[in-house]
């Protein structure tokens, strides 16, 4: 039996540094007539994930496009949705049209975020907020 | 990328600095409003909560038309078009913007554009999605339209707009409190759990 494809028709490449502290950038580029549409989605898993939906999170490839050419397109992921501990990743491209994964990246590090003790005092309740019993104290 | 080459320039970076130029006679009002709705003083919610409350009380009381009521919002969305750029340089006076206020107006703008894409993206989807799955869409669009309905029945009107509305205003300081990202994370999983289980199944 031979393979209906022999090589990946997306290739994808994570740009730069990348961690929590400011958005992340990917390259990808597409074979010709590969049957895009509007609902793929590049998604972010650690190294091991066992199922398409095991995404850490995702990128809509048109609505976070950042710039497109004949060889070339970059999309953007927001920091926000960067895991804060980091670790080792990997980009998978999913086409909508396959119903498949068509371009899994090489794996690559994301750095803890700077700004992680930050995030996590941001996230944290303040302390007015904190329900408190009639001697003012923590419940 | 070559110099010049419309094609492949940030996009991004186009789309946030025209938004820039267009919202600058409202740069302080946006960052003042920046500040209230991201609750950067305990007491700020409250006061949201407590002026949206006076206002829909002022609305319930006066008991406009339809009419009346949208004619009437955006005589003030004109009038505020109009005396903003005019008034806020006196008010908030004219000094220079530090670094850190500079960077927080383009992450408002620059936040704006991104949601303005997702809304143009699901739009989009959803018309794709009408091509390939005209059953699926229809049902999914009647059924979403009717539970609205319902909805819109049950509670009524003035009462659900301000429910709405709190829950707008309020939706900024909840995000960066984590709130939202929270059970939106759980919602996700769950989701994500039903589909792998509908898989399994279907396997």
């Amino acid at each position: 039996m031979k393979p209906l494809i022999t090589t990946s028709p997306v290739s994808l490449k994570a740009e730069g540094e990348w961690n929590a502290d400011h958005d992340a950038l990917i390259s990808y580029s597409v074979a010709k007539d590969f049957p895009s549409s509007t609902w793929d989605w590049i998604g972010l898993y650690r190294v091991g994930f066992r199922h398409t939906n095991d995404y850490v999170t995702y990128a809509w490839v048109k609505d976070d496009e950042i710039s497109f050419s004949e060889d070339c397109n970059q999309v953007y992921i927001n920091a926000d949705e960067i895991p804060l501990d980091g670790g080792e990743f990997l980009l998978c491209y999913h086409c909508h049209n396959l119903q498949c994964l068509a371009g899994i990246s090489e794996p690559f590090q994301i750095c803890p975020g700077r700004m992680l003790a930050e995030k996590k005092e941001a996230q944290e309740i303040p302390e007015s907020f904190k329900p408190k019993d009639l001697m003012g104290f923590e419940s | 990328m070559e110099e010049g080459d419309n094609k492949s320039s940030n996009q991004l970076a186009v789309e946030t600095a025209n938004l820039e130029e267009h919202f600058q006679g409202w740069g302080e009002v946006i960052l003042a409003a920046d500040r209230i709705l991201r609750w950067e003083k305990t007491w700020f919610p409250p006061a949201i909560m407590g002026v949206v409350s006076l206002l829909f009380l002022i609305i319930y009381y006066l008991d406009p038309s339809v009419l009346s009521g949208v004619s009437s919002f955006v005589i003030c969305l004109c009038l505020a078009d109009y005396l903003v750029p005019m008034l806020a340089p006196k008010i908030f006076g004219s000094k220079i913007w530090t670094t850190e206020q500079q960077q927080r107006f383009h992450e408002i703008c620059s936040n704006l554009v991104k949601t303005r894409r997702r809304v143009i993206g699901w739009w989009k989807r959803l018309f794709v999605l009408k091509e390939e799955k005209p059953k699926m869409y229809f049902m999914s669009t009647i059924s979403i339209l009717a539970v609205v309905a319902w909805i819109g029945q049950q509670v009524h009107n003035l009462f659900l707009t301000y429910l709405i509305v709190s829950f707008l205003l309020l939706l900024p300081g909840l995000n960066k409190r984590g709130i939202i990202t929270k059970y939106v994370g759980m919602g996700k999983r769950e989701i994500s759990k039903l589909l792998k289980q509908k898989e399994k199944k279907n396997e």
